[in-house]
């Protein structure tokens, strides 16, 4: 039971009436008038030269409307963090899937009928695919750079030789986590569209409806407000979806037809061309003594970016460095090291380097566990940080549920128990994790939140928001805010879709930060406009504003419940009195957060700190190596559930695909192509592959957080291949590092231990 | 050369003159303008183009048109039609079954023929007649939730 | 979206319509049933035919008739059918449970038994069980029919003995010999929808005392260019008791007989060592069930 009327219920999605009509327009829906249809030529090479470029015979095609490469876009190089982007390519290709040219035609079937038409003439040049072969001094330059290095990142505190001397126990291995695909249900899709000014109007599904902006005004050198961006419904992204070419391609097309162009990824082309999770190799070394106290921790990380760098380096960066905050250390030595490779350009995918780093250090807690003789959910207790600590970068742990997290999840999963008994090829495992809220480091301009809250008078409200509803609730969350702090029904309140003309700039649905930061946003804007809503009610009702409350959709005097309006009829009361307008507020949310110090990465970066514990429990076939999963708890610190089933939904989700990624899911490629750029070669988890996954939502209630709440996207998926591989050790002896954890490696596993 | 095609969709007859290499998909979304229908793979292997053929759940991206000739096709929107929404589609609204909702249209055509078929199915059962209809966002979980669920109320 | 290419487009509603327009179009044609593999290899570019030629409306091939011999199966009935048929769950169970493993719901409510065997996969999933039953097939064309044996229609992966002026009319499969017990288990990389990375299919008739295995048939797919009988395996549990002992052995040899490769799905080491794995379970769950 919640303390509050709105904020803590499980109320349907706002707009899942929509979604379950066939009703929403998701953006490959979007039909405008005059519409064309976009394709994209994409180099059949991994790294090759381009000599000449064809595409008289493609212009030529009845229905084909226009055909366009490099030399009709302003050949800026640009990039999300870097400048070694081009629209279409300019000199190079750079894996197989860079976008070379593009057509637009009155029908699909003519567009792709068009792409065979064009001629280009390649000279293949030797190629490099994995980053350790990347790195070195005589691998195959990829860009114009001494190296194939995109970034490094070094970091070191207290001093680990010593520490590792001091430790009773030192654990080293070696981990790879495999290059995988997000799998969302609509491919990557955009319909452009370009006015007489030449303004552009981009409907993107995209999770950075705002900072796509500023990157598209450079690429196409065009000032910042001749782009608009308005966000549709769109069908998942889980990071996948940022800035692509995809987008710049439709634009181009538009810019050249003066019509609207709609551009959807073929199912085989989102994935050689899309943005797959950064591929690792993590070496890490731990300490501890034999109460469990960690004492030193030494990593280096290497990442493939990809033939260029969409956000791989902070990726890799993130994995060096946050899970110091899962756990007291005091002295760290960390190297990384993001290589440019002739393969799809990688990107953000849930957990963003920490899931990566996760699967690494959770995996060695439980070898470290077993050394000490520790039970491993006690080793996680004892160094966890705890509410109110101070990690050695400096973050500010303001709310930290990780005990009770762990707690509550043995207690559910039947740990102890399960643990103490001897069951032939069953096994328990656990697995804990950080994450942020909001990362102050990634975009350096600034951080915040903003809404616009619009009372009109009717007294619907209409609330505008700059971040992005990939599917995960976002839109209801806001909702049960703002309905929470005007005290009206959250049937009486729509969330407007992001439209940059009119929304604030958000910075967007990344590093779980929608709930906190867009949910302070728009709850200030509430805020705001309840302050005028009692200015006004406070006149009619013949009392004092601060002697005023909101609660179900009317105003009462405080003490005096018998004076009070509906909401409704102050805001028509309002909009009279006052001209015709209605009521707007606006508001926003900046945190005392800061950048980090470039040196040392001290610095509170984010306002509030998720944690979570997974626990997985498996069942091997030592026969044929297959896994099954029989049963899974997986405990979040949320701080507060504004929607607890919304939350329990993104859980199951997270920890879905977590398992996908730990037991099947594999992108195989062959010189650098992908060669199973399907459903039905990539598998991904159905129905049949999962186990009842139990939720538990720990809420210690977070200073910051609106209403105490903190975010749970990428938690939900960071634990899972660490809790699986656990399980797996548990139930059989055999240790996998690396992901996928194949059939194949549990036999040879098992074949070893004979 | 142009074929008629003669189908009846969520129970209104429509004509068509088509060329014979349209899918059943490219008809309902393009020709029709039926957008809940959605393409997620376009090789029968994710499910959200599923529609009902005389009653049954198939892939409309691998049915030829011409192929489903005469024949009666149910699409989402044909569920909730006078505007009406049907109950099983309630129950995936109130059981947060939907999160992007992509794959929710084929997703609920899909349990709805099971149902039809098999009023009071088990949880496997249930399972096992949605391994055609990926979801990448909900894990499934409250998926089955909502539509056992249902089949307690009805 | 992947547009298939342009062609020409006949529904011929009999048989001899059929031959006729193979005569007349030969390999420009392609005959269509349910398209769950020749839509996708049409999307996927691999193959582009003029003229597709669709078998649904012809309602010989649809009929589902018992005879002398055990059933007949027309080409064009669907997995969905043969899945839910209860006389198929009968009498010749290991079929059904063939039927019930293909693909998804929606695959299986336009696949059918004939477009399945005419696709030629070596991991066709209705061809091991079939095998086992050891069915023939009717091949038909405008100068008349010829019945072969199943085991004799496979050539290599994708490629059938089928003329271009023949098409796969029915199916034969005999009365199940009384005291068989079968099994069929098909591994895939997730249990929702998977093609088979092995596949095996086991009859096997005991004795009246159901002590000894009187006749052994096994079958396995995905480990050969085609799926195939392993005779030798077979040879080895004929009129034997099937203990533990020779249970293993017989596994054992039907690791030696396959001939796997590595594809982008598994490894040809794993693929045998599976097999291994799978045809003693097979066996071991056909005698389960005799008992």
């Amino acid at each position: 039971m919640s303390e509050y009327k709105v904020v803590g219920y499980s109320l349907p999605q706002i707009d899942a009436r929509e979604r379950a009509l066939g009703l929403a327009e998701f953006v490959s829906d979007i039909k405008l008038s005059g519409m064309l249809h976009g394709r994209i030529l994409r180099s059949p090479y991994p790294h090759a030269r381009i000599l000449h470029i064809d595409t008289s015979k493609a212009k030529a095609l009845i229905g084909v409307k226009a055909v366009v490469t490099a030399e009709d876009t302003p050949k800026i190089r640009f990039g999300p963090r870097t400048d070694d982007w081009a629209i279409l390519a300019m000199d190079k290709v750079r894996f197989v899937g860079d976008e070379v040219a593009a057509v637009a035609a009155l029908d699909e079937e003519t567009a792709e009928e068009a792409l065979g038409l064009i001629r280009v003439d390649y000279e293949e040049l030797p190629a490099v695919f994995d980053p350790l072969e990347a790195m070195k001094p005589e691998a195959p330059l990829i860009h114009d750079k001494e190296r194939n290095i995109v970034s490094e990142f070094k970091l070191a505190k207290g001093d680990v030789d010593q520490a590792f001397k001091e430790s009773d126990i030192v654990h080293s291995a070696s981990y790879y986590t495999s290059q995988v695909y997000q799998a969302y249900l609509e491919p990557m899709a955009c319909v452009t569209d370009i006015d007489l000014t030449g303004k552009l109007t981009f409907y993107l599904a995209t999770q950075i409806p705002s900072m796509t902006r500023l990157t598209y005004a450079k690429a196409l050198n065009l000032p910042l407000e001749k782009i608009r961006v308005v966000v549709p419904y769109y069908g998942g992204a889980f990071g996948g979806k940022m800035e692509t070419n995809l987008h710049l391609a439709a634009a181009v097309l538009s810019q050249k037809t003066g019509r609207p162009i709609r551009m959807v990824n073929p199912r085989e082309e989102d994935f050689i061309a899309g943005n797959p999770r950064v591929p690792m190799y993590i070496d890490l070394k731990m300490g501890a003594k034999k109460d469990g106290t960690l004492t030193a921790k030494e990593v280096s990380v290497i990442g493939a970016a990809g033939g260029r760098a969409v956000y791989s380096m902070v990726i890799v960066a993130t994995a060096c460095y946050r899970v110091d905050s899962l756990y007291h250390f005091q002295n760290l030595k960390t190297e990384g090291v993001t290589a440019y490779t002739n393969t799809v350009p990688t990107g953000c995918f849930r957990g963003f380097g920490n899931a990566q780093m996760t699967f690494a250090i959770e995996s060695s807690m439980d070898m470290i566990a077993e050394a000490i003789g520790m039970d491993p959910a006690e080793l996680r207790i004892k160094n966890g940080l705890k509410t109110g600590e101070v990690s050695i970068h400096g973050w500010k742990i303001g709310s930290s549920g990780l005990t009770e997290c762990i707690r509550k999840a043995t207690e559910a999963s039947g740990w102890r128990e399960k643990r103490a008994q001897k069951r032939s090829a069953r096994g328990i495992g656990l697995a804990c994790c950080n994450h942020v809220s909001g990362n102050r480091a990634f975009a350096r301009e600034f951080d915040g939140g903003a809404g616009i809250v619009r009372v009109g008078r009717e007294g619907k409200v209409l609330v505008y928001h700059g971040e992005s509803d990939m599917g995960q609730g976002q839109r209801t969350i806001f909702a049960q805010i703002v309905a929470e702090e005007l005290g009206v029904p959250v049937d009486r309140v729509e969330v407007a879709r992001v439209d940059t003309d009119i929304s604030p700039f958000g910075l967007g649905s990344f590093a779980t930060r929608g709930t906190v930061f867009g949910g302070n946003g728009v709850k200030a804007a509430a805020a705001d406009a309840r302050r005028q809503i009692f200015e006004l009610a406070a006149e009619m009702l013949e009392a004092n504003p601060v002697d005023l409350e909101a609660k179900e959709g009317k105003i009462f005097v405080k003490g005096a419940p018998e004076k009070n309006l509906p909401f409704q009829k102050v805001a028509e009361n309002g909009l009279y009195k006052r001209g015709g307008a209605p009521i707007v507020g606006t508001g926003f949310w900046v945190p005392d957060t800061v950048l980090p110090d470039p040196v040392t990465k001290y610095g509170n970066i984010s306002p509030a700190y998720p944690f979570a514990c997974q626990i997985a429990e498996v069942e091997v076939d030592t026969e044929t190596g297959e896994v099954k999963m029989l049963s899974y708890v997986a405990a979040h610190d949320v701080g507060r559930a504004i929607n607890p089933q919304t939350t329990e939904g993104q859980i199951q989700g997270g920890v879905a695909q977590g398992i996908g990624w730990a037991l099947m899911e594999n992108m195989v490629t062959e010189r650098g192509r992908v060669i199973n750029p399907n459903f039905r070669d990539y598998v991904i988890p159905g129905p049949l592959d999962l186990p009842p996954i139990k939720p538990i939502l720990v809420e210690p209630i977070d200073p910051n957080g609106p209403f105490g709440a903190k975010g749970i996207g990428e938690p939900a998926l960071n634990p899972v291949p660490a809790a699986v591989a656990n399980a797996i050790y548990n139930a059989i002896g055999v240790r996998i590092t690396e992901l996928p954890i194949s059939p194949e490696k549990i036999l040879k596993g098992l074949k070893a231990k004979k | 050369m142009k074929y008629s095609l003669v189908l009846t969709v969520n129970e209104e007859n429509v004509e068509f003159q088509i060329n014979p290499n349209r899918t059943l998909l490219e008809v309902i979304r393009n020709d029709l303008g039926l957008t809940g229908t959605k393409e997620g793979c376009g090789t029968g292997e994710c499910g959200a183009c599923t529609v009902l053929l005389d009653g049954e759940p198939v892939n409309a991206c691998l049915t030829l048109a011409l192929q489903a000739h005469g024949k009666r096709v149910t699409t989402i929107e044909g569920l909730s039609k006078g505007g009406t929404v049907h109950p099983l589609q309630e129950a995936f609204i109130t059981y947060g079954a939907i999160q992007c909702g992509f794959c929710t249209p084929g997703m609920i055509l899909s349990a709805k023929a099971l149902l039809d078929r098999k009023p009071k199915p088990k949880e496997m059962e249930i399972r096992e007649a949605l391994i055609g209809n990926l979801c990448r966002c909900t894990g499934y979980q409250k998926i089955v939730e909502a539509i056992t669920s249902y089949v307690k109320d009805h | 979206m992947m547009h298939l290419n342009k062609f020409e487009y006949l529904s011929p509603s009999s048989l001899p319509e059929v031959f006729e327009l193979l005569e007349r179009y030969g390999t420009r044609a392609k005959l269509v049933a349910g398209g769950t593999d020749l839509i996708v290899q049409m999307k996927e570019k691999r193959i582009a035919p003029e003229v597709m030629i669709n078998l649904l409306e012809v309602p010989e091939l649809q009929r589902i008739e018992r005879c002398d011999a055990g059933i007949r199966i027309g080409a064009t009935v669907k997995l969905s059918a043969l899945e839910s048929s209860s006389t198929f769950q009968r009498e010749w169970k290991i079929l059904a449970s063939a039927a019930h493993g293909v693909g998804s719901p929606q695959v299986r409510n336009r696949g059918t038994i004939g477009g399945n065997l005419c696709n030629a996969s070596p991991a066709a999933d209705m061809a091991p069980s079939l095998l086992v039953m050891e069915a023939a097939v009717t091949l038909a064309g405008r100068k008349g029919e010829r019945e072969i044996p199943l085991e004799s229609f496979f050539t290599g992966p994708g490629l059938t003995v089928l003329r271009s002026d023949e098409i796969l009319k029915e199916i034969t499969i005999p009365t199940t010999p009384q005291h068989s017990f079968g099994a069929y288990l098909k591994l895939g990389r997730r249990k929702s929808m998977d093609l088979a990375l092995v596949s095996v299919a086991v009859l096997l008739t005991l004795n009246r005392n159901k002590e000894t295995c009187e006749r052994t048939r096994i079958a396995l797919g995905s480990v050969a260019p085609t799926p195939v009988r392993a005779s030798e395996t077979e040879k080895m549990l004929e009129g034997k008791r099937p203990d533990e002992k020779l249970i293993q052995e017989a596994a054992q040899c039907a690791e030696k007989e396959c001939r796997p490769i590595s594809d982008i799905r598994s490894t040809a080491t794993y693929r045998k060592e599976m097999i291994k794995v799978h045809v003693r379970r097979a066996i071991l769950q056909a005698l389960a069930a005799g008992r």
